[in-house]
């Protein structure tokens, strides 16, 4: 029952991680009011861009960052391909093209790209099962020299086992 | 007095070649005179290391601009503290810190009492001083510090207005004693390798040292992330910029390492594991300064013109092949497990999943933090995968971390039930039950995610708490002494479970304001003229005035911004841009309101010659739990290291008697 216990945790916590990862954990950047100065960076074919880029500076992407000459650089760009009437993808096309793949926030899942969201979460469930079957073997060998040493319970409760044992611990301190 | 200075720099060199040399060779030869020597030597090292720093904390001070470094870094306007601060502000500057750290540890080594006697203290000084025998190097031949310019410039170029900050003034060096801080368990763990001598004395020292340098390192992540929130102006704490992230790599192995090492302890198992994972901590701490020094990639934090990536490469392979040499040198030692584990529910497999856990999401940030270097080189293409594929990542492996920090302090040591364990969380579940549930139909907090974040969080902190109430309801049961009394001498007579209890309670505390401000942070940004408002959440922002102060050299432009909630005024906010003389860029200081719900956080985007403004203002959820987590942290840090009557005794050094010491 334990094992089936530890085992299903491992499975739960795999899948929780994908299911995670499927679901998109990372928040979108909430939308900006109306800025009079550049109503054009607030636009939703803006911000369906703007979402998806890099900014220079430390932000979560390029329409989270409304200041700083760069950003300016690359939302003015955007603007202009939008007023040219290109889509949301070919103007992320435009960016990879003269920026390569990294300008993306989250690269296009490629095979590439995917086996890096994945391989983490292989990686742990391998070594999730690694560590199941080591605790398995140890448990067994555990099992088949029986247990030496007679663990006294002193209580259910760890914490006050262990003021327990310290009480006693100390007492014998005392007068031995 | 440069002459005193580079004299300082390559005596240390010489001195520190001849400690390395004499410590060793008294080693093979079981010489104890050249032992002495030696250590005569480190204390020499660390007082030329000490005149190097004093005599340039002493040109920054004085603003000797025809020191090239003090002429980059500063100006004469700086105020006493930032001029000092500087010398870690540039990549020889913070590399003489780094080596200062290096030789006081040594030092600290030296004369440590718990050391005195044992065969520990030549091997690990001789470890560190090969350290501080590269750092020396680097400082003597390729980035001198103590380079004169050939004329006296009148002014500096100045400190980057970012990096004038408190934040600023601790970050580095607390990070700095974190990294250097992780040598010194490095050194512990090659030498009891080379001693053969696997003892209760080498887990007690090495943990006690890990401990206190995850301390620094931990501070280091808080203040650089503090530092980030009030200075950048973008209303975040951790960007997962690859430098932050080189921090927090070797902090989640160290993490690790000070979870296992228990298992060690209890069971003497994992030794191997332990040992990797020292060495892995090691080697990361080392990356991270590599990734500083190359500008292999972009990051915020990287030196700028610096071209040390080669040597701090060539540094790392060497100390991990050799690490890894004496490690297998030692495999059949190590091998030696002698523990068992009695059941699949016990506090070690918990501890081991914690490791998992652990491991897993330091690998999850290197391969994020690397994968464009992977992705070029296999592909052509470097794809950077951003803070998505981190968030993405990591996120859902720390939620079940914080899971697994909640449930295991509730099992036992040998075995456990899921009876007992469901009874145990029955209570702490049921509180969080209804607080979630209180969130969820109260606080609007309807999205699965924040409350999956938040429930975890929270059953932690119950867990946590029940486990504090439980012990002192039994020592006043047994002893009778008063609530306050018994959870006192409960605490100091376990500072160890109770120190880190306190750091799990903190990281919940810190849990929450993470899921917090992700999730339920607003936003508005707006121009409005003198006298217009405007209404973010459950407040109304009047702007009143802009303008315009001359403070020494520096041009300051601020906004006077009235915070109202519920037609009551609680606040006036002044967000500045402060224009430099002596730096191109201007800096944006953030004006802020903090209380227990939520920061206001303002910042002023620009302005127009009618007076008008634009104000970037965000509501931030729940940010004063982050910090308040940070210090219940750092305060079980302290606890948990701090030596007491009780608890912290050493055991006596029991290994091999070697005739040095």
């Amino acid at each position: 029952m334990k094992k089936y216990f530890l085992l299903s945790f491992i499975v739960l916590m795999a899948l929780f991680g994908q299911s995670m990862l499927l679901h998109g954990y990372a928040k979108e950047a909430d939308p900006l009011d109306f800025d009079p100065n550049r109503p054009e960076y607030y636009t939703p074919e803006f911000k369906a861009v703007a979402e998806q880029l890099h900014s220079q500076d430390s932000c979560s992407s390029l329409y989270a960052c409304p200041s700083g000459p760069l950003a300016r650089t690359a939302k003015d760009k955007i603007v202009e391909l939008l007023n040219e009437g290109k889509t949301t993808d070919e103007i992320l096309d435009y960016f990879v093209e003269n920026y390569g793949e990294s300008i993306l926030l989250k690269p296009h899942g490629s095979l590439n790209t995917l086996s890096a969201y994945v391989i983490p979460f292989f990686l742990i469930a391998v070594v999730a099962v690694v560590i199941f079957a080591a605790v398995r073997i140890w448990v067994k060998k555990s099992g088949s020299t029986q247990e030496k040493e007679k663990n006294v319970k002193l209580s259910e409760n760890e914490a006050e086992s262990d003021v327990i044992r310290q009480m006693i611990e100390d007492e014998r301190k005392k007068f031995l | 007095m440069h002459i005193l200075g580079n004299v300082s720099i390559y005596l240390g060199f010489l001195l520190s070649i001849y400690a390395l040399a004499v410590l060793v060779f008294g080693i093979v030869k079981k010489n104890q005179k050249l032992i002495n020597s030696g250590k005569g030597a480190s204390i020499g090292v660390f007082l030329s290391m000490t005149t190097a720093t004093v005599v340039m904390l002493y040109f920054l001070a004085t603003s000797n601009f025809q020191v090239k470094y003090v002429f980059d870094y500063t100006s004469s306007d700086l105020t006493i503290l930032y001029k000092l601060s500087a010398l870690w502000a540039g990549n020889e500057g913070s590399l003489m810190l780094w080596n200062f750290l290096l030789t006081f540890y040594i030092v600290v080594i030296i004369f440590s009492r718990k050391l005195k006697g044992t065969p520990y203290v030549p091997y690990v000084t001789a470890i560190l001083m090969a350290n501080a025998v590269f750092f020396f190097f680097i400082l003597s031949f390729v980035s001198q510090p103590f380079t004169l310019l050939d004329y006296i410039p009148e002014e500096g170029y100045g400190l980057n207005p970012m990096l004038q900050n408190p934040g600023m003034v601790a970050h580095p060096v607390t990070l700095y004693m974190g990294y250097v801080g992780l040598a010194v368990p490095f050194a512990f763990a090659m030498t009891a390798l080379l001693l053969r001598n696997m003892d209760d004395f080498w887990i007690k020292m090495t943990r006690r040292w890990t401990l206190i340098a995850w301390l620094f390192l931990s501070l280091g992540n808080i203040l650089g992330g503090q530092w980030a929130y009030v200075e950048l102006g973008w209303g975040g704490y951790w960007a997962w910029d690859p430098v932050e992230n080189a921090s927090f790599m070797p902090w989640l192995t160290a993490t690790a390492f000070l979870h296992s090492v228990m298992i060690q302890e209890r069971k003497n198992m994992l030794k191997i594991w332990n040992i990797a994972l020292i060495i892995l901590s090691y080697a990361l701490t080392l990356f991270g300064t590599f990734l500083v020094r190359s500008g292999i990639l972009t990051s915020v934090h990287a030196f700028s013109n610096s071209t040390l990536g080669t040597y701090f490469l060539i540094y790392m392979t060497i100390a991990v092949i050799g690490a890894m040499y004496v490690m297998f040198s030692r495999l059949s030692l190590i091998r030696r497990d002698s523990g068992q584990f009695k059941s699949y529910l016990s506090k070690e497999s918990s501890f081991l999943l914690n490791n998992l856990l652990l491991v897993g999401c330091a690998f999850a940030v290197l391969w994020g933090t690397v994968y464009p270097l992977i992705s070029e080189a296999l592909t052509g293409t470097k794809i950077t995968v951003g803070i998505p594929y981190f968030n993405a990542v990591s996120a859902p492996i720390l939620v079940a971390l914080v899971l697994l920090m909640a449930i295991c302090p509730l099992i036992a040591w040998q075995k456990s039930t899921i009876g007992k364990l469901a009874r145990s969380i029955m209570v702490p579940g049921m509180i969080t039950l209804v607080i979630v549930i209180c969130l969820a139909v109260f606080g609007g907090v309807t999205q699965v995610w924040p409350l999956i974040g938040f429930t975890v969080a929270f059953f932690m902190l119950f867990t946590h708490i029940k486990e504090f109430i439980v012990g002192t309801l039994a020592r006043k049961k047994m002893t009778e002494e008063n609530i306050f009394t018994a959870m006192y001498r409960l605490m100091i007579r376990n500072r160890r479970r109770y120190g880190g209890y306190l750091v799990h309670i903190g990281i919940a505390f810190m849990a929450i304001a993470i899921v917090g401000s992700q999730n339920y942070e607003m936003e508005k940004m707006q121009t409005l003229a003198p006298n217009e408002s405007m209404e973010l959440g459950d407040y109304t922002f009047k702007y009143t005035s802009l303008q315009e102060v001359q403070e020494d050299l520096n041009t300051v432009v601020f906004a006077t911004l009235e915070v109202y909630k519920d037609d009551q005024l609680i606040d006036t906010l002044n967000p500045e841009k402060i224009f430099y003389q002596t730096w191109e860029t201007p800096s944006t200081e953030v004006a802020f309101h903090s209380n227990w719900k939520e920061d206001i956080y303002v910042t002023l985007n620009g302005w127009e010659s009618d007076g008008s403004a634009t104000l970037h203002i965000k509501t931030i959820p729940l940010m004063m739990y982050m910090w308040i987590g940070a210090v219940i942290l750092v305060i079980g840090s302290i606890f948990a290291v701090w030596h007491g009557r009780y608890g912290n005794v050493t055991p006596r050094y029991t290994g091999v008697q070697k005739e040095v010491n």
